[in-house]
């Protein structure tokens, strides 16, 4: 069977996303400058896997994991505004020295992005990263998938259709400007159609006001 | 009768032979056999000390130290506690800090909020937890030590390789 990887063309495959993987840039550049870091500590907001954690608990001092895909399917679920996102995503000031957002962006709304974005850049420190992944064509990923982390950085998308979670599709420039109170450090297209951005908190920026609207 | 296992500096354990139909005597068996189920109709608020291993199966809150033993949350277990034992398995609700001298186990059913701090720890996917994750063992770093990985922690955006630095990646576009 072919494998759909960054190396190879879209077009004529049948192969299934969650089979091949590709290997995450972003994901290496990120872990080994957070290797550098002393007492390195890391957020995932991705979907639980204890593969996921065993991972990074190698790269890193200290983990802390917050699954925001369960919390904003289970909102949604019960009819409430994924707004009061800060209620579940409450960590102190200056606590991380990396966050993983994955393909969150994917699947909030304008609103819920700013404020994910304002509480990412609250909580973390200054030269701190931040790891944003935009899923691309929908015939890829025709259902929400999370990433499993296999040898060498690849990622392995795994589908979750017991999820219910819109897919909310966004340009570069729209994902660029949602990101304004960070730097652009660096960013990948693969030929699956998924792109990966490294964000980085400057070392003088003041810590994001809650009532300030980044993005209108 | 019971069958003395372990020589004379060892301390003494028995073992009943079941088979024969004797007796079983729970304080002869050894600590480490010994278990207590807190069952699902009980609550406790307080503090458990103990050299035994404990099963939670109904509500618990307050301090749990058995620092020698196995701790267990059952699928039922409703806990808000902080924990000090050798092993934690955690398939129900449990709300407060762990700290393991061994492995901590969360299994799909679980769901977890606060710190955990042990030596290895198993995830089944499928648990929900929002946790703050600490293996006390010297963290296994993923590049040898005389590898130099890419420097790129300490240094400014505007200093960034304008290459990728992983041989091998093949992303069709890079900015």
């Amino acid at each position: 069977m072919t494998l759909l990887t960054a190396d190879q063309p879209l077009k004529n495959s049948i192969v299934k996303p969650e089979e091949s993987g590709y290997k995450s840039n972003v994901l290496q550049m990120f872990l080994e400058g957070l290797h550098q870091r002393d007492g390195s500590h890391l957020l995932d907001l991705g979907l639980i896997s204890g593969n996921n954690i065993n991972f990074f608990l190698r790269w890193v001092n200290k983990l802390s994991v917050c699954d925001m895909f369960h919390y904003l399917d289970r909102e949604r679920r019960r009819r409430r505004p994924a707004g009061r996102l800060e209620q579940h995503f409450d960590f102190p000031p200056l606590t991380f020295d990396g966050i993983l957002l994955w393909n969150l962006f994917d699947y909030v709304d304008n609103q819920t992005a700013v404020k994910l974005v304002q509480r990412c850049h609250k909580s973390i420190k200054p030269g701190g990263r931040l790891i944003v992944i935009v899923q691309g064509d929908p015939i890829v990923f025709p259902v929400l998938s999370t990433f499993a982390i296999g040898e060498n950085f690849r990622l392995y998308p795994r589908p979750q259709p017991h999820m219910s979670l819109p897919l909310q599709r966004r340009q570069n420039r729209e994902i660029l400007t949602l990101l304004t109170p960070f730097s652009f450090a660096k960013s990948f297209l693969f030929r699956n159609g998924i792109k990966e951005y490294l964000f980085q908190r400057d070392e003088d920026s003041p810590i994001s006001g809650e009532s300030k609207d980044q993005m209108k | 009768m019971l069958k003395k296992r372990g020589g004379p500096d060892r301390e003494p354990t028995f073992s009943p032979d079941i088979s024969k139909g004797e007796n079983i005597s729970y304080s002869s068996l050894p600590s480490v056999d010994r278990k207590t189920i807190i069952g699902e109709h009980i609550t406790i608020d307080g503090q458990i000390h103990g050299k035994e291993s404990l099963i939670i199966e109904g509500a618990m809150k307050g301090k749990i130290m058995l620092e020698k033993n196995q701790i267990t949350v059952g699928a039922k277990g409703r806990v808000e506690a902080e924990i000090h034992a050798d092993n934690v398995t955690i398939s129900g609700r449990l709300t407060g800090n762990v700290k393991a001298l061994g492995k901590v186990s969360i299994t799909s059913g679980a769901n977890f909020t606060g710190e955990i701090k042990a030596k290895s720890i198993s995830v089944e996917d499928g648990a929900y937890l929002k946790a703050a994750i600490e293996l006390e063992q010297e963290p296994q770093k993923g590049i040898p030590p005389d590898a130099k990985p890419a420097s790129i922690g300490a240094k400014p955006v505007s200093s960034f390789e304008k290459k990728p630095i992983i041989p091998g990646a093949d992303p069709i576009k890079k900015n």
